[in-house]
């Protein structure tokens, strides 16, 4: 029996141990390229000639390198009321940080962490750095700003400070890109000891909403504003290109195979969207343009339909992403005068099976 | 895993399974928020994409090269719901309730000043509506009135105006920024849908 008892305390441990690190230890935080921004705005020296924005990806054009910032949204942090009870920690720790990009010249691609925290209460404050990092060599790569579980330098020090905002400064190299980006923000321990088994059951799902303002646009004048995103400018058939990037809900630990987008809308307004558009050809002409983060692949779904309620919505709902996405967005084709007030959808999230 | 059913079938003992059972009771229900949207102020854009010629970002800061100039500040929530949350309210993608805007602004010029409001798209009546301008002054929270010489940190909290019937799918924040003012970050409050489980 003695012996018997020991195993079963080492059993015991056992199990607390692997249970407790089990997975969803982090909220993972994903972002289309084309939500970075340039330091200096060239909008005439764009990819192709098509203006900086407008595009899934953020690519510079130009012929030399250049500064961007690709911002991190930190929203959707949920603390637990379980039998394990915390509040949403807003901290910088973090499992990993991620860019994806694609080096199209011989110049290293570098990019770096830069936050600023509430390490002091007072506004503002300093900015805290971690270690640059590089790729090089034609084609896809992914940077991983986190090396063993540390940013490094003064980041990597204050890490546990609520975040205040957190940028990834780029340089990225001519005809080059950044595809996507996003951070492994740890959910209650630090490190988020993440041993876990991957585990990519889709068996959850939450509604998404996106600002028709966050929309950027090519080939003819559009103004940013209060109701979304208009096209006012004129020239050619007089139809601008609107990508708007897709922000999808916190992830649990992993970029997830197998997500599902259901019920997509997004609400039009101004022009001549109506009933009977898709037959004269005045409805823009919109759809779900994403790429597979590791086979470069871009994808593209069927292109919205007209509802008399006022918006476009995707037919053939669902859409299943086989492989992990870099970047997801909605991509228009629209005429003058017509205006994307911002878009909903019910996108996929994936098993919680307990642990920190 | 496959040690310890091992272990677990080789003993059997009631112990063993008490144990088990226990520890694997443990539940965590992602359902503790509000939902905090935090956010750079390189986030923002400006108002047309020929406008982005006058702007100047870094980490951390975004603001105009020569002048003045507006930038516009979408909020992204993310998910509407808390995690793994779809019904069980009648809007719940478009439904919104901030609770909280807070921008921190820096202002180096004491001859200039920024400013910031929120706004938001109206869904159901196809409409805008705006909150009142908050100024960068040494009041935490803001000045209802520009103050030129002030120059610091500090945040400007804005009221978020009411929309009919909560419903919109473009919000966020304006600033009109003079020369030497600047956005540094926000920080968002929001209620998920519906606002408890």
């Amino acid at each position: 029996m003695k012996v018997l008892g020991h195993l079963a305390l080492l059993a015991a441990s056992l199990f607390v141990s692997t249970s407790a690190f089990a997975t969803h230890k982090s909220w993972v935080l994903q972002h289309a390229g084309g939500q970075c921004v340039f330091d200096a705005s060239m909008p005439d020296f764009g990819q192709n000639g098509a203006g900086d924005y407008g595009d899934i990806f953020l690519w510079n054009g130009y012929d030399s390198s250049r500064s961007a910032e690709c911002p991190l949204i930190a929203a959707n942090r949920w603390g637990t009321s379980g039998t394990v009870a915390f509040n949403p920690n807003r901290w910088a720790e973090a499992k990993s940080a991620f860019v994806h990009v694609y080096e199209g010249s011989s110049t290293a691609f570098t990019c770096q962490a830069v936050a600023r925290l509430r390490v002091a209460l007072a506004p503002g404050g300093a900015l805290y750095y971690g270690t640059a990092r590089s790729v090089s060599g034609v084609g896809n790569h992914t940077l991983e700003l986190i090396s063993n579980t540390s940013w490094g330098s003064t980041l990597e020090a204050n890490e546990q400070a609520l975040i205040r905002s957190l940028d990834y400064q780029c340089i990225i190299p001519p005809n080059s890109a950044v595809r996507g980006y996003g951070a492994k923000l740890c959910q209650n321990w630090a490190d988020c000891h993440d041993a876990g088994a991957r585990d990519d059951s889709q068996e959850n799902s939450t509604y998404v909403q996106g600002n028709g303002a966050d929309c950027t646009s090519w080939g003819l004048e559009t103004a940013r504003g209060a109701d979304g995103l208009t096209i006012n400018g004129s020239g050619g058939d007089n139809r601008a290109h609107v990508v708007c990037p897709v922000l999808p809900p916190a992830l649990d630990s992993y970029e997830h195979t197998g997500g599902f987008i259901k019920r997509a809308r997004l609400y039009i307004a101004g022009g001549t969207p109506g009933a009977g558009c898709q037959s004269n050809g005045s409805c823009p002409s919109c759809y779900f343009d994403w790429e597979e983060r590791d086979t470069g692949l871009e994808m593209t779904s069927s292109v919205f339909t007209w509802n008399s309620n006022g918006y476009l919505e995707m037919p053939n709902s669902p859409l299943v992403m086989t492989k992990v996405p870099s970047a997801v967005s909605i991509t228009c084709l629209a005429y003058r005068g017509q205006r994307i007030r911002g878009y909903t959808m019910e996108m996929s999230e994936t098993r919680v099976s307990g642990g920190q | 895993m496959k040690v310890i059913q091992w272990v677990l079938a080789a003993l059997g003992g009631s112990t063993l399974v008490a144990v088990s059972f226990n520890v694997g009771a443990v539940e965590y229900n992602y359902n503790v928020g509000p939902n905090y949207a935090e956010a750079s102020g390189t986030a923002c854009r400006a108002t047309t994409e020929a406008k982005e010629y006058n702007i100047q970002r870094r980490a951390g800061e975004i603001g105009p090269i020569l002048g003045s100039e507006r930038v516009v500040c979408p909020i992204n929530r993310r998910g509407t719901s808390v995690y793994g949350r779809t019904g069980s309210t009648v809007n719940p993608e478009t439904e919104l309730t901030v609770n909280s805007i807070t921008v921190t602004l820096n202002d180096s010029s004491s001859t200039t000043t920024g400013s910031c409001f929120a706004y938001a798209d109206v869904l159901t009546t196809n409409s805008v509506v705006f909150g009142p301008v908050r100024y960068a002054c040494a009041t935490q929270g803001g000045c209802t009135s520009a103050n030129l010489s002030y120059t610091g940190n500090n945040d400007v909290s804005l009221p978020f105006p009411a929309i009919t019937n909560n419903r919109t799918v473009n919000f966020g924040y304006m600033c009109d920024l003079g020369r030497g003012a600047r956005v540094l970050y926000s920080s968002t409050s929001i209620t998920p849908n519906p606002s408890s489980i």
